[in-house]
């Protein structure tokens, strides 16, 4: 899609005239069908003549080749991370979800045997505890028909069948991001590594980013806060939910530590061209840190 | 105990102007201050900081706060003795070109006064008339201009440098220039008059010749300004005084142009604000005459006139254009950034005004209709976009969703875009404002839509793909040789992306792709540029940045449609 115009072998000149410092050997516009290539390292253009070139291209261009260049440019802007990010978002809304229909499940259930609803803390378990059917009838509850149950069943069904899609989803961005950035999951873990790769926006996004950047990515209400006004800025945003600064009495150096080693892991995982895990390395950065 | 004192009775002394900022932090000076001399900490228990050794500071802490009351009627004007010796609420009566202001309805702020304007009485135990027969003569501008007659108002450039009857208390003192000055600017965070104060300094260093009489007006402005800052404003105003407040405090400029002291409304707000419309008018919901009422006179006036607009029957107006034109870059000629002047353009429109539908007429923009309340577009291809209300045949242009829509709803001058334009817009988005756009260019215009984003694209591609002059480009607007050879020369260039270095992408753009006297169209995002610094002063920044290579025609703030943004429209020199 890119053009460069060439006047002759020391001056260049973009579309619109200006010159510029660096370009191809010879005129290539190309877009679509039309094309004008011109080999014209001895043929001065003034800049009026090269804007005509191209406006006579963009004139004469149809829409439906800007339409396609555009569809081809969203097509292969399509990569993994891309469908990682999406999974990872599903799996917080299927969270979300589950929730709210374990919520209204529990409240239907609670009518014919409330003492097993109680008996469980975790929805999901409860859940599939109810599809299991093996609880116990002494209760206080009503009796319903068996109409009324498969009712409550067919509910249940869809909050065991979301937990089960959570559990599939989150071994699938594991496998891709194990397979992409082995190093980095290794040290994130696939559940706060997709999270951050969500944050950042991309992977690419994500190896550019400081460790600053990354220690404190989810915290950005925070931050600003902080800029605007001078409140306390934050110690860490997402990288919170691992591990070791879980573990940690001193979670804000704890998380400063963390987010440099996931830059340099992230790093090596983006510009290395196969990746490939490396538990050395990995264990060298980690010693300080444990 | 000396402290306790001063703490208590500066706020007893502020009690009468509590709300004023400086009066407020004046008296927190004087009772933090200890051990400072007794009269400076006393002068600023007085009025607002003011230095007025006169007084024997010793009288005012023997008094009880009781007394306070009764003085502080005594030295209001607006109270006057009855006979029983009481002071009752009675303001004094004031004549400007026939109008008569300060009836009892009128809102006057307490304890002020002005020396032109108001005729009071000036006898009497009031201490403040007393200081105003004393002032100094020459050494202050006031003190000239105050030996001059007062003349009835005339709408030419000589009327600058005539008294207004606008009076700053500042001023007055011989030493106050300086410091009102110094006030006034260091004032610049988010405050109007900072703001504008800036602006007139901005004026003075580019050059430009202006005569003596003007600066004095401007620095006498800025000082004014200040002054109504500190809440000590004038009691009653004349009427240019008047305008010249409200559009002193205007949050948005708005950019006439100068032509030997005639001046024309062209602009929707201009229409709104000038007094030839009644006031009974009926306002849309943003508080505007309705446009469509403006846009009737608008063209009715245009009908008149074919081929150029006149200022003639807009006269009245033109002391509120006076106060207003710190915006102007005087180098353009008046007519040259109002676009189709073709008399058969005006006479097109006014001939084909009868065949609107029910409640849809012209506005002054080309192409942008009025519908009720609302603005919109004629559908190029029948459907909704994004959602909007669709009236036969006419689509409502969303303000809270378009950038654009809101500079419109806000009454922006021109923008540029009329049937047949060659737009580049940068940052399409899923194409809610494209979509109005291509609505006013028609078949004959083209809009190049420009986003670097491929999910916005994604929507942008599917809803364009019925409209035959949406040209999708997936590009990043900070690399314009990326997209040079699909972009023509165009016409307009409108920008909408947040981005921090976003005005210098924008002239980028316009170098490339511009044509000279195009139109280029900066939605700003301010919280992008640098969320810690005020809006205004970024606005300001930008405006100093643009002027560079361009002229800046217009300009708008988009609240309430959106929070801290700005519109700008330019032309490329």
């Amino acid at each position: 899609m890119k053009v460069a115009i060439t006047v002759n072998s020391k001056e260049h000149y973009f579309a619109d005239g200006r010159k510029v410092d660096t370009a191809p050997s010879q005129i290539d516009v190309a877009l679509g069908s039309t094309s004008v290539t011109a080999a014209s390292r001895d043929v001065l253009l003034q800049p009026s003549e090269v804007h005509a070139i191209v406006t006579q291209i963009t004139q004469n261009t149809p829409k439906d080749v800007y339409y396609a260049a555009v569809s081809s440019q969203i097509r292969s802007s399509v990569t993994w991370d891309t469908l990682v990010m999406q999974a990872t978002k599903s799996i917080d809304e299927a969270d979300v979800s589950i929730n709210l229909l374990s919520k209204r499940l529990r409240e239907w259930f609670e009518w014919h045997n409330p003492e097993f609803s109680r008996s469980f803390s975790s929805h999901e378990e409860f859940a599939i505890a109810v599809i299991a059917g093996v609880y116990p009838q002494t209760t206080m509850g009503a009796d319903v028909s068996e109409a009324d149950l498969s009712a409550i069943f067919a509910l249940a069904t869809q909050v065991g069948s979301l937990s089960t899609y959570k559990d599939q989803t989150r071994e699938y961005i594991d496998k891709i991001l194990r397979v992409h950035a082995p190093n980095f999951t290794e040290v994130a873990g696939s559940a706060v590594g997709a999270k951050l790769l969500t944050s950042a926006g991309s992977f690419r996004r994500l190896a550019m980013l400081p460790a600053s950047t990354i220690q404190l990515l989810g915290a950005e209400k925070a931050l600003f806060r902080h800029l605007k006004t001078g409140s306390k800025s934050p110690k860490y945003g997402l990288i919170y939910q691992h591990n070791f600064v879980q573990r940690s009495r001193k979670k804000g150096t704890t998380a400063r530590s963390l987010a440099n080693i996931l830059t340099v892991c992230i790093r090596k995982d983006y510009f290395t061209q196969n990746p490939i895990l490396e538990t050395q390395f990995v264990e060298g950065l980690l010693t300080k840190l444990r | 105990m000396l402290n306790a004192k001063m703490a208590r009775d500066s706020y007893s002394k502020s009690g009468s102007s509590r709300s004023s900022g400086r009066s407020s932090s004046s008296s927190g000076r004087s009772s933090s201050g200890g051990s400072s001399s007794r009269s400076s900490a006393h002068s600023s228990t007085r009025k607002a900081g003011v230095f007025r050794p006169s007084v024997s500071p010793t009288a005012n802490f023997s008094r009880k706060p009781t007394e306070f009351s009764s003085k502080k009627r005594r030295d209001n004007p607006n109270f006057k003795k009855n006979e029983e010796g009481k002071y009752e609420f009675n303001p004094p009566k004031v004549k400007e070109n026939g109008i008569t202001f300060g009836s009892q309805k009128e809102f006057v702020p307490r304890g002020k006064s002005t020396r032109f304007n108001v005729e009071h009485n000036l006898s009497g135990d009031n201490p403040r008339n007393f200081k105003q027969t004393d002032a100094p003569k020459g050494g202050s501008s006031y003190s000239r201009n105050s030996s001059a007659p007062r003349s009835s108002p005339s709408y030419n450039s000589s009327n600058e440098s005539s008294p207004r009857g606008e009076y700053s208390r500042n001023e007055y003192r011989g030493e106050s220039r300086g410091f009102s000055n110094r006030n006034s600017f260091s004032n610049t965070g988010g405050s109007h008059s900072g703001f504008r104060s800036s602006t007139a300094r901005s004026d003075t260093r580019s050059g430009e010749h202006r005569r003596d009489g003007e600066r004095r007006d401007s620095d006498r402005r800025d000082s004014f300004r200040s002054t109504l800052k500190s809440n000590e404003g004038t009691s009653v105003r004349s009427d240019a005084t008047r305008s010249q407040i409200r559009n002193g405090f205007r949050s948005e400029g708005s950019f006439s142009q100068r032509n030997e002291g005639r001046f024309e409304p062209r602009t929707q707000s201009d229409l709104r604000n000038s007094r030839d419309v009644p006031l009974d008018a009926p306002r849309n919901s943003y508080g505007g005459i309705k446009a469509r009422e403006v846009s009737k006179q608008a063209f009715k006036q245009d009908s008149i006139r074919q081929d150029s607009i006149k200022s003639d029957s807009f006269k009245q107006d033109a002391p509120a254009k006076q106060q207003r034109d710190d915006f102007v870059s005087r180098d353009v000629s008046p007519r040259s950034h109002i676009q189709s002047s073709s008399p058969s353009t005006y006479s097109r429109d006014t001939q084909s005004a009868q065949n609107y539908p029910a409640n849809i007429s012209p506005t002054r923009l080309q192409g942008v209709f009025n519908f009720r309340r609302d603005f919109c577009t004629k559908a190029l291809v029948p459907g909704s976009i994004y959602g909007e209300r669709i009236y036969d045949g006419y689509r409502i242009w969303d303000p809270k969703r378009s950038k654009l829509g809101a500079g419109i709803a806000k009454g922006i001058s021109q923008i540029g875009i009329k049937p047949g334009s060659v737009v580049l817009y940068l940052g399409c988005s899923t194409g809610t404002t494209v979509s109005h756009v291509s609505d006013i260019i028609g078949e004959s215009g083209k809009v190049y839509g420009l986003d670097v984003a491929p999910r916005v694209m994604r929507d942008f591609l599917l809803s364009m793909a019925p409209r035959s002059n949406v040209f999708p480009i997936m590009a990043d607007a900070a690399h314009p040789q990326d997209y040079a050879h699909l972009v023509e020369e165009v016409d307009v260039i409108f920008m909408d992306i947040a981005q921090r270095d976003q005005v210098s992408i924008f002239l980028k753009n316009c170098h490339a792709f511009l044509k000279p006297g195009g139109f280029g169209l900066l939605s700003l995002k301010s919280r992008s540029v640098d969320i810690s610094k005020s809006p205004k002063q970024i606005f300001m920044e930008t405006r100093a940045a643009l002027e560079e290579d361009m002229v800046i025609v217009d300009y708008k703030e988009l609240n309430p449609f959106e929070i801290d943004h700005a519109l700008f429209v330019c032309k490329k020199k």
